[in-house]
């Protein structure tokens, strides 16, 4: 809007989506709130306010921040959708690419190939379509299910705010599913939910007690992490602060490397005595094996089958982080998308597929990376920066140094985290799981699945794509 | 005493620092409230020092991209763009994000760590499409890299037994070491400010490594440090004086030379510089059998600018290392790659395609800001002066750069619960390569079809 502007207020009359507004009283328009506009497409529309302002004050261009947001992997588009989707609990309707990103590979040169052209569909028709999956196939042991095949992954106290990981737990009670503590210890807050955090065993076995390792349903053991194996967690000086100190039992404003690996871990036989020294703890429990993706992933598995846990977790090459060394995060390990497979068909060859949940994290930014990864070998999958840009993540990654997170959400700063409300946290987490879970439905009903379950290793559905070339330079790596 | 290998790194800021963005204030709208002051944490915004009623120029360099300024600002006066000059720097070996790290691991020597996943593309030709591996549970190191055992950087310069004989007469003299595996080259097209040159020879004298420079380099240059220096070019004075500790000459243009120069100096460290355009098994055979100490197996940036030129470079080394051990001699002698070196992640690559070491050259001039931000890197243009007080900045910006490359070198290994760097050599089996995993992961998808025959 330029200073033509008139107040007259008739493009607040005409705009249905709320762009303009003049509050009540108010002699002047508010700023128009332009990510309410639906851009080049209300040209041809009757209500195209720039046609109807008198005084040709109103220009429509596209925002530049856009092209600021995002990079190869997490693209604007999808950014902005999973905005869309926390806000809504749907998909977005026009104008953003919420299926694919930009990467040149992994993923993003993977599609289903639905046998027909698309059909849009009714969301009740879709509510008898199974989202559930076990997280126990063993023949012993709690029979737990949650009706969405994903769960929320560990981001440490320290790394995200507590008000961040109430909403992640508010979320997951309401959905019944988890949310895993990280690394840095189980803060109080949490304990209503219970039944609902699982209790992650670090290798800087932070806030690692008997009383957190009993209350829990599900114990996560991290041998590593996908944004950096082969290293432990990072928490940088400055975010270390008092409060932090206090659960990790250490000195505030000192920098904590957790080790790698376990101390007492160094075998396969040793990783059978740490699950067995957790079951004596808690003999309820259902035990998680979090590992990264080495070219012997496939042996890791089969080592973490014969160690009894319930579940392996695998972390991508690509994964999210509250801190790690660039250098780390891409040049180690595989990407997730390679690893599932691997260990989905050696599982299968050694005859013990059906007897492990296998779970896969690293980069899953979307239900299509989710329906994808199971379609590769895996059952389901765990969530991290998808769940943070639900709560207003834009990833500009300075989440690792000093006060942490402009935004308030990877932060322990006492000022800056309470820009994020545990409430309306918890309602954008819970709408972008409906909006995945109404997209894993549509995808299963246009191949007529009824249940996720049938859609686990079903790589016949899928194609790729020889030439997907995400906007490399010829020299190879993109002008960023 | 034991001394621990310690680089010794000191705060070197960027005179040129790179701003990814500019950050723009409308002027005609900014009402001076301050607010975008409290919004950034980064201290991108201020008040004018000569006048507080107004706002300052942003600082753009400082901009961390995260929007929250632009968010809060009551009367959308700011507003981000991309800084044209960033976007525009460099070429495909050295891409602006490259360029900014260079500048920023000179800074300080630091390691860069920063929060979220890794931004950039799923792979890529090159060294994009390799990753490192790791191991998971079976470890040799403790504690990684921050435990009491050592991860080992040093490497060997030239003939190594493969074992010892004690025999009366049997004289051995030890491999010249070097503690970490990199070697600097003021390789050029011309020659470079003597304060450019005196920044390299310092640096490599402070790293405890080899500095390469041409024969014609002013004689002060040559003389600080001898014993670290490489003489690179004809033989004659001053080269033909045994205090260097080497000498280089090029394959094809004085290699005919080289069993002569190996008998005219026993106890130099020869090398012959083997460029890719004129790659021939037959010059390692005469590198070979004339006892030379290095190959340093090389090329100009231009040849690796792109996919099929960093392909071939990629597969010539790779043809090196597997001829030199094809005549069972691949101890007798050091491979030192340069050319693509552009980054920290391709020393650990390059070793396991079959080098022993690397040599920096083009990075040197980026963190010596020799280049222009807006130009192609490094088109043999120095600055007009470098004048001698700039070399402590100079050389300590060097040892940095060769510090963070270290420090991340010590990452990759320790990762890989690894305990030397000489035997991540020609370890392909330690490398993932994208296409072989790719074919392995995705073998059984079938490929699209192109013709949009493939229903969606």
């Amino acid at each position: 809007m330029n200073r033509s502007c008139i107040d007259c207020g008739i493009c607040a009359e005409v705009c249905p989506f709320g762009v303009h507004e003049r509050k009540e009283g108010f002699l002047h328009l508010s700023l128009p709130k332009s990510q309410r506009c639906i851009g080049e497409a209300c040209e041809t529309q009757p209500f195209y306010c720039v046609k109807h302002c008198p005084v040709d004050a109103i220009s429509i261009e596209r925002n530049p921040l856009a092209d600021l947001l995002g990079n190869p992997r997490w693209t604007n588009d999808l950014i902005m959708s999973t905005w869309v989707m926390s806000e809504t609990g749907r998909p977005p309707e026009r104008g953003l690419e919420y299926r694919v990103g930009r990467a040149g590979g992994g993923f993003d040169s993977l599609d289903f190939d639905f046998p027909s052209p698309g059909r849009s569909f009714d969301p009740p028709s879709l509510e008898d379509i199974s989202t559930a999956i076990p997280l126990n196939r063993r023949g012993h042991g709690a029979q737990i299910e949650i009706p969405i095949p994903w769960y929320g992954g560990g981001m440490s106290f320290g790394s995200v705010s507590v008000q961040v990981m109430l909403a992640r737990a508010i979320a997951a009670k309401a959905w019944n599913t988890f949310t895993s503590t990280g690394e840095g210890g189980y803060p109080d807050e949490l304990v209503p939910y219970a039944d609902h955090i699982i209790t992650q065993v670090a290798t800087g076995m932070f806030g690692v007690r008997e009383e957190t390792v009993q209350r829990a349903r599900v114990v996560e053991i991290k041998y590593a992490q996908g944004a950096k194996p082969g290293l432990g967690g990072h928490l940088l000086g400055d975010k270390n602060t008092p409060v932090v100190a206090k659960m990790r039992e250490t000195v505030a404003g000192t920098s904590l490397f957790s080790p790698f690996p376990f101390h007492s871990v160094y075998s396969v036989e040793d990783h059978r005595k740490h699950v067995d020294w957790i079951r004596a703890m808690n003999p309820r429990a259902l035990v998680s094996a979090k590992v990264s993706t080495p070219t012997d992933v496939d042996m890791v598995a089969v080592g973490c089958y014969h160690a009894g846990v319930n579940i392996v977790h695998l972390d991508g090459g690509y994964g999210g982080t509250g801190a790690a060394p660039d250098i780390s995060k891409k040049n180690i390990a595989m990407p997730i998308e390679f690893a599932i497979p691997k260990v989905h068909k050696f599982l299968e060859k050694e005859g013990i597929r059906d007897e492990v949940v296998l779970m896969a994290s690293g980069g899953i930014r979307s239900a299509w990376d989710a329906a994808k990864a199971i379609a590769l070998g895996a059952d389901g999958v765990i969530l991290g920066t998808a769940e943070l840009i639900s709560v207003g993540c834009v990833l500009c990654g300075n989440c690792e140094s000093g006060r942490g997170c402009p935004w308030g959400i990877t932060t322990t700063d006492p000022e800056l985290s309470e820009l994020i409300a545990p409430e309306w946290g918890a309602q954008r987490i819970s709408n972008t799981y409906r909006a995945w879970q109404l997209q894993i439905r549509e995808i299963l009903a246009r191949f007529d699945l009824d249940s996720i379950r049938d859609l686990r290793g079903r790589t016949d559905l899928l194609v790729r794509d020889p030439s997907s070339n995400g906007g490399l330079t010829p020299g190879g790596a993109p002008k960023w | 005493m034991f001394r621990r290998y310690h680089i010794p790194t000191a705060s070197a800021p960027s005179r040129r620092p790179w701003a990814r963005v500019a950050v723009h204030r409308d002027l005609a709208r900014c009402l001076n409230c301050g607010t975008c002051i409290d919004s950034c944490l980064y201290g991108v915004h201020g008040r004018r020092v000569d006048d507080p009623r107004f706002m300052a120029e942003p600082t753009d360099h400082l901009c961390r991209v995260c929007f929250r300024c632009v968010q809060e600002c009551p009367v959308n006066a700011l507003a981000l763009t991309r800084n044209r000059d960033f976007v525009e720097a460099g070429n495909g070996l050295f891409t602006p994000h490259i360029l900014r790290t260079l500048s920023n691991e000179a800074e300080g020597g630091r390691i860069p760590v920063t929060g979220a996943c890794y931004n950039g593309p799923f792979g890529g030709p090159g060294f994009d499409g390799i990753w490192t591996d790791m191991s998971e549970i079976v470890r040799p190191t403790r504690d990684g890299i921050h435990g009491r055992e050592y991860i080992a950087t040093s490497v060997d310069i030239g003939f190594r037994p493969t074992y010892l004989d004690f025999s009366a007469g049997a004289g051995w003299t030890p491999p010249r070491e070097i503690p970490i595996p990199m070697i600097l080259d003021s390789a050029t097209p011309g020659t470079p400010p003597s304060g450019v040159l005196a920044s390299i020879v310092r640096a490599a004298r402070t790293l405890g490594t080899y500095a390469i420079v041409p024969s014609g380099s002013p004689r002060q240059i040559l003389d600080e440090a001898p014993e670290h220096v490489l003489v690179r070019g004809v033989p004659g004075d001053p080269a033909g004086d045994r205090r260097f500790a080497g000498l280089e000459v090029t394959y094809g243009e004085d290699g005919e030379d080289v069993p002569a120069l190996r008998r005219r100096f026993p106890d130099a460290i020869l090398s012959l510089r083997l460029p890719l355009a004129s790659y021939d098994p037959a010059a390692v055979d005469l590198a070979l059998d004339a006892g030379v100490d290095l190959v340093h197996f090389t090329c100009g940036w231009q040849e690796v600018d792109d996919p099929a030129g960093m392909t071939r470079y990629i597969r010539t080394l790779r043809d090196l290392h597997g001829h030199l051990l094809e005549r069972s001699r691949r101890d007798s002698i050091s491979v030192v790659a340069s050319g693509p070196i552009a980054a920290a992640e391709h020393v650990p690559k390059t070793i396991i395609l079959g080098a022993d070491l690397v040599s920096v050259d083009t990075a040197l001039y980026v963190v010596l800001e020799c280049v222009p931000p807006n130009h192609a890197v490094h088109l043999g243009r120095f600055p007009e002066d470098f004048p001698l007080s700039d070399v402590v900045w100079g050389t300590q910006r060097i040892v940095n750069l060769m510090n963070a490359w270290r420090d991340q070198l010590l990452e990759i290994l320790g990762a890989m619960g690894m305990r030397e760097v000489r035997r991540l050599r020609g370890e392909v089996g330690r490398a993932i390569f994208q296409a072989e995993a790719e074919r392995e992961a995705f073998g059984d998808i079938r490929m699209r079809i192109p013709e949009g025959a493939v229903a969606r």
